[in-house]
């Protein structure tokens, strides 16, 4: 089910109500509501892979509770291995296996050997590299003795499915989301109607921003080598923005949904477009994902407690797993790659960790040096998305190459997308630049918008005006591009 | 909760205000499509792929035949021959008529299919549109259309200055620039979207059959005339490659119908906006032929 269909929005308000018609202290019987609409939520898309998050539920459940009946290491190494064998196993099966194949086929081929194994046409479940690594957190935290096991089944299949970030994240860790399923929760209106506010500007990221500059996005890379370096250099600025829109925009609504529940879903992004380098602008991205890498890949390869050579490998791998994880081909893996590119001179100049406070905290206009920094960073941000949106990596270096062009200096033009289009597309931009600017010191931007958070005729305004934004100027739906991964 | 739930209930109920009022004024400007949704059902229809929706302009006709007639044609998409567009042809044919025009344009792109579900009907293209999934063509307003296939923002409903607007009678009034520079441009990204096509299209029996049921259908009502519309020579050496032996194919049906016009013959007397589609002046060229081509054929038919 897609937050921005009729369906969610039928869905939502009725499981909502009843939610908060059962009583306060039926702490279980509202989880188990929980689950059940969680798993009605996932099975609107395919009934059949809801075995999948049953099965890696039920095994991180029992392997739970099994680290801790025993101090014996070799044992609770075995069932460590057990949960990361079956969550690995089912992410490997059903993401990669079609991808490895092919990638040894192409490579024996070009060797000479040519060779046509079985293939098999395997459906990718939606969200499944969202919920193993929800719920692989879960085991090792358990293993390394961070937090103890849930003795609640109930809490625990409901934590792992939770409906509002199930199939595009925020990745939640165990300790912080889990312990909100045992509190008695009582409504509470400012954080209920501050859920509403995000869900409702979590469309607008999405269905506004994101679907309009699809609409261009999609014409300019499916026939990128009939267009100017100027047209193609628009194609790639407007990408930056979809997949911000897109993916902060399911992570707003997913944040928005959860407050509705009372539940707090962590942030997911931070006003990434305002970073000042590489290294920060990948601590304001996807910031769940980025911290699950850097507690279980990075750290335990050892971090940057080795030598330079060995630091710098460690950020190559998280960078490269980190490609791979968004999706089973190559272009990914070169985009990972081209982000540790730009990483590792931050690091050797020991700058990756120059810039963690709020960008230009306290200041209304940034200073001419910081917006210089600003726009670079943007620039090869944008630059390496290229990698990311394109179909094949000689797609996206041919479409690189042709930005530096000549043509570079002529004014964009994009077939069939008129200047009406074009102009709404750089109002909504700038509306949402100026929106987090305002909101940066927030946790959520949005929320600076909003002085009298509680007033009533203010927030009906505020509503209505946005509800009214999403239908006039939502673009053609598209389903949110995380979904796949 | 009472004051939450207040709110969102106000927010929605003026939101609410604001979509009905929209939707009501949705018109031939709205998009390519909504205004022959809502048009009552008819007696008279042209049908086909965007050539016709663009290229005949029922105003001549009925200056020729004297009949009002409706323009149901929509895109190369939504309304290939096939069973979608002859259910929606039912739906918008009033059952009463007994003395009907039916100008049916054919061409390779409208009885083709992708080559990869050639053969199930329930994969055709245009399974997945407004075509095969409304239940209503003839509701002003359509919210069924407007709530589930408007094509892009609503605000658009309120754009008076759009370069497509479908008028009373169905034709789709394209108004492109048409200097050189603008019309080769346009030319060359539809031919090459055309040879793409080539690669991935091939000719159905299955469309080839129900083009025939749905002449055979109409046949209870009035007269059918199949016409084959004029297209770029460009476009044309793509499409004798797709369908070398076009004519030959669909012998049996010229046979069966009242008349059939080859108007490729001609194709080098018309303007395209775009190889594909005749420009407003060509179309009104083609349409008062074709008007005049019908009354000489049912002259010949009555002297008969």
């Amino acid at each position: 089910m897609l937050f921005n269909s009729l369906e969610f929005a039928f869905f939502l308000p009725i499981v909502f109500s009843l939610f908060w018609f059962l009583p306060k202290n039926r702490v279980t019987a509202r989880n188990c509501l929980l689950l059940i609409a969680s798993y009605f939520f996932y099975a609107w898309w395919d009934w059949r892979f809801l075995t999948l998050i049953f099965l890696s539920s039920l095994v991180d459940f029992i392997v739970g509770r099994r680290l801790v009946a025993t101090t014996k290491n070799s044992v609770r190494k075995w069932w460590l291995f057990l949960s990361l064998f079956v969550n690995l196993g089912f992410l490997m099966a059903f993401k990669y296996y079609g991808f490895f194949v092919q990638s040894f086929v192409d490579a024996f081929s070009f060797f000479g050997y040519n060779f046509a194994p079985e293939r098999l046409n395997i459906v990718l479940p939606v969200g499944i590299s969202f919920y193993t690594f929800q719920t692989l957190s879960y085991t090792l935290d358990i293993y390394r003795g961070r937090i103890g096991p849930t003795k609640k089944v109930i809490d625990f299949f409901a934590y792992v499915s939770f409906f509002p970030q199930l199939v595009a994240g925020p990745i939640e860790r165990a300790s912080h989301l889990l312990p909100q399923f045992r509190k008695i929760k009582s409504f509470n209106f400012s954080w209920a109607m501050s859920g509403f506010r995000l869900i409702l500007w979590g469309l607008f990221k999405k269905v506004v921003v994101a679907d309009n500059c699809a609409m261009v996005v999609n014409q300019i890379f499916s026939q990128y080598q009939e267009y100017s370096g100027s047209t193609l250099l628009l194609g790639c600025v407007l990408f930056g923005f979809q997949i911000y829109g897109d993916f902060s925009g399911y992570s707003d609504i997913a944040v928005g949904t959860g407050r509705l529940f009372g539940f707090d879903l962590m942030q997911n992004f931070r006003i990434p477009y305002f970073s000042r380098n590489i290294a920060e602008f990948w601590r304001r991205w996807h910031i769940s994902l980025t911290t699950w890498f850097r507690d279980y890949l990075y750290i335990p390869l050892g971090g940057s407690r080795g030598n330079r050579f060995r630091t710098l490998a460690n950020v190559f791998i998280v960078f490269v797993v980190s490609g791979l994880w968004h999706g089973a081909n190559w272009t990914f893996i070169a985009w990972g790659f081209v982000n540790a590119m730009m990483f590792v001179p931050l690091l050797l100049l020991n700058r990756n960790r120059v810039y963690v406070d709020t960008p230009l905290s306290g200041k209304y206009f940034p200073s001419f040096q910081n917006l210089f920094k600003i726009s670079v960073t943007f620039f090869l941000v944008n630059l390496s998305w290229i990698f990311f949106r394109s179909e094949t990596i000689t797609d996206a270096i041919n479409y690189l190459g042709a930005i530096f062009d000549p043509s570079i200096f002529t004014i964009p033009y994009v077939f069939g997308i008129g200047l009406t289009h074009i102009g709404l597309i750089c109002v909504v931009i700038m509306l949402l630049v100026y929106a987090e600017w305002l909101g940066k010191e927030e946790q959520q931007p949005i929320d600076s918008l909003v002085t009298r958070k509680d007033g009533l005729i203010y927030n009906i305004g505020f509503c209505t005006i946005l509800i009214t934004s999403v239908f006039f100027f939502g673009g053609q739906q598209q389903e949110f591009i995380y979904f796949q991964f | 909760m009472r004051k939450f739930v207040s709110i969102v209930l106000i927010a929605l109920i003026l939101f609410t205000g604001v979509a009905f009022y929209t939707f009501f004024q949705a018109d031939g400007y709205a998009d390519s499509y909504y205004l022959k949704m809502t048009k009552p059902k008819q007696t008279s229809m042209v049908l086909g792929t965007s050539k016709a929706a663009q290229g005949i302009q029922p105003s001549e006709l009925k200056r020729a035949i004297g009949k009002d007639i409706f323009n149901y044609a929509f895109n190369i998409r939504t309304s290939p021959y096939g069973p979608v567009y002859f259910e929606s042809i039912r739906k918008k044919l009033d059952s009463s008529t007994t003395n009907g025009v039916f100008i049916l344009t054919v061409d390779p792109w409208s009885l083709s299919v992708y080559s990869e579900n050639a053969l199930s009907i329930a994969e055709f293209r245009e399974q997945r549109t407004f075509m095969a999934e409304l239940k209503d063509v003839s509701s002003n307003p359509n919210l069924e259309y407007l709530i589930n296939h408007f094509d892009g923002s609503y605000y658009k409903i309120f754009k008076r200055n759009g370069v497509a607007k479908v008028e009373d009678d169905g034709w789709l009034h394209v108004n492109l620039k048409n200097d050189i520079a603008s019309v080769n441009r346009r030319s060359r990204h539809t031919l090459n979207n055309y040879k793409e096509y080539l690669d991935d299209l091939e000719i159905s029996a299955i469309r080839i059959e129900w083009l025939e049921r749905t002449m055979d259908y109409l046949d209870d009502f009035g007269s059918v005339y199949l016409v084959r519309l004029p297209v770029h020579p460009e476009l044309q050496k793509i499409e004798d490659e797709l369908m070398p032996d076009f004519k030959l194919r669909l012998q049996f049906l010229i046979d069966k119908a009242s008349g059939y016009v080859d108007l490729t013959e001609r194709s080098d007397e018309f303007q395209y906006t775009d190889a594909v589609h005749l420009t407003p002046e060509s179309g009104k060229l083609v349409s008062r032929l074709i008007g005049e081509w019908i009354v000489e054929i049912s002259e010949d038919n009555s002297v008969k």
